[in-house]
């Protein structure tokens, strides 16, 4: 897996999160976060396999009460 | 009191037999576990008039006839994340509502209670399941017994000290990554993370909804199974919990390794780099040992093993997110430093990633099952190497490292860390057991097998950290 740094647009979509999300942050954290973000994205990205293109979900629901 | 039992079995055995009362295990528990605050720092609440009442009515009722089996009159610690009708329940954190659990006992604890089992205390844990060692929270850190310089492992960092540093004889942790069976390898002792719906998870405060598991944590598999026996069944309390007949978890404990099949994992679980050669070598220097008791192995193979952890991740701090966005937002500032920046994580994955976690889920659990369909259990590493310690341990690099844990609570497979070895600096190495769902008894004939042969798990800290926390 190769690390990117952060871009223009990754700062973007952090400030947007952050903003949305309505989560303050101390300055050394979200350098932080900047950091991580495209490791995050990244380990999201390793998740889109192509055997998972039609699999089901692991989520359990029953109509039945406590099912 | 000069002489405690080592193990729930032994402490059993001497209470039935008059040779120790409940009363006087529990007070020289409690006193032990005073004792040791200064170091191992294990406890949170120390449950002393409660617990001594406890054993009072223990030997009463044993007195009068009333059996109510192994664990009876046993003193047992509990992760304080988990209700206790006797202790607050803090879970390591300034934010914790002081009210929540207040008076309730989880379903564990009622069934605990029920066999007998006395609450000494709450021990300690990383903030909310999820932090990391940090001062920040105003709680005291546990230590490993066998260095206090190190790490006891996470999150259920108290229970694996206590337990090592023989203040209790079992205890409950949690695990929804790995944090019964981290602790369980770091501290030398016996841990078990039961099938996902087994153990009701009623009166926990949740982490990863999906993946949380309550579990016991102990010297011996025996005694695993023991309290795990108590601990299982439906709960109608827990939307999870499976309504299922409840195995004999000492059904398979014969010491007999003739015939059982082990598989081995060797891609990804044995050959990361991250992974330190003396636990690698030591894993597999225990899997040759039960292969020369009469056990088969054979190679399996998970294919998608190493982006286990990535769905993992994306649930678990998804649904910790979800639980704790409005104290994110409102007062973050209690929080410590780790379980905030951990759990903020979770506000920047989408719905799609965690469906898409949840698709790579059922892949993976199909792999697990297909892989144990051609042997009883798989063995791997628990962890990737010894303890570290406090000064060494690393936050950031944490996210990027592999895990052998996290998977098993992905696929919902009951999974056992047991310790197969010291490394050269005489710290504990643990191996995992992983069995089919719901068929923990094999898992434990095997561990139990292994623990007849071998005497790793009968180690105590040195003398020189026993002494420091004031054993027996």
């Amino acid at each position: 897996m190769i690390i990117q740094p952060f871009t223009p647009a990754d700062k973007l979509a952090v400030d947007t999160i952050l903003g949305l999300a309505q989560l303050p942050v101390a300055d050394d954290e979200y350098e932080r976060l900047l950091r991580n973000y495209p490791i995050l994205r990244s380990q999201v990205a390793a998740l889109r396999i192509p055997e998972a293109r039609y699999a089901l979900p692991a989520d359990i629901y029953s109509a039945l009460e406590n099912a | 009191m000069t002489d405690l039992p080592s193990t729930i079995v032994e402490a059993g055995e001497w209470l039935r037999s008059r040779r120790l009362s409940s009363l006087e295990l529990t007070q020289a528990q409690l006193d032990n576990a005073a004792a040791a605050q200064d170091t191992l720092a294990a406890f949170i609440t120390i449950a002393h008039d409660s617990a001594l009442a406890a054993a009072r009515q223990a030997d009463q009722e044993r007195a009068s006839g009333i059996d109510r089996g192994p664990l009876h009159g046993i003193p047992i610690g509990v992760k304080d994340i988990i209700a206790t009708v006797d202790a607050p329940t803090t879970a390591n954190s300034r934010v914790m509502d002081p009210a929540w659990g207040d008076g309730h006992d989880a379903t564990v604890m009622t069934k605990l209670r029920a066999a007998g089992a006395i609450m000494l205390g709450k021990l300690g844990l990383n903030e909310y399941a999820i932090g990391f060692p940090d001062p920040d929270t105003g709680f005291r850190i546990p230590k490993n017994p066998w260095d206090l310089e190190r790490f006891p492992g996470g999150s259920s960092s108290g229970t694996g000290a206590a337990v090592a540093g023989g203040l209790i004889l079992g205890g409950l942790g949690t695990d929804t990554g790995g944090s019964i069976r981290g602790p369980s390898s770091f501290c030398g002792i016996t841990g078990i993370k039961a099938t996902f719906g087994l153990v009701s998870k009623e009166g926990c405060v949740p982490l990863g909804y999906s993946l949380d598991n309550i579990g016991p944590m102990t010297h011996t598999v025996r005694d695993c199974a023991l309290m795990l026996q108590a601990m299982a069944g439906f709960d109608p309390a827990d939307p999870c919990s499976v309504n299922r007949p409840v195995a004999n978890m000492l059904a398979g404990l014969d010491g007999n390794l003739t015939g059982v099949r082990i598989g081995v994992p060797r891609e990804y679980f044995f050959d990361v780099p991250e992974l330190d050669p003396e636990v690698r070598q030591a894993v597999l220097d225990a899997i040759d040992g039960m292969a020369v008791e009469g056990a088969t192995l054979v190679d399996i193979s998970i294919p998608h093993a190493a982006i286990a952890r990535h769905a993992q991740r994306v649930i678990m701090f998804g649904e910790a997110y979800a639980y704790h966005e409005p104290d994110l937002q409102a007062h973050p500032e209690l929080y410590g430093k780790y379980t905030r920046q951990n759990i903020r994580q979770g506000a920047f994955f989408s719905a799609a990633d965690y469906v898409q976690a949840q698709r790579v889920r059922s892949i993976i659990k199909a792999e697990t099952i297909q892989a144990l369909s051609e042997v009883d259990v798989l063995v791997t590493p628990t962890m990737l190497s010894t303890a570290p310690t406090f000064a060494g341990y690393d936050f950031e690099s944490m996210m990027k490292q592999p895990t052998f844990t996290g998977i098993w609570n992905l696929t919902g497979s009951p999974a056992i860390s047991i310790c197969c070895g010291f490394s050269k600096a005489g710290l504990p190495i643990g191996m995992q057991l992983v069995g089919k769902a719901f068929d923990e008894p094999t898992m434990f004939k095997v561990g139990d097998a292994y623990q007849a042969i071998t005497d790793w798990h009968l180690a105590v800290p040195q003398p020189g950290a026993r002494k420091e926390v004031q054993l027996v």
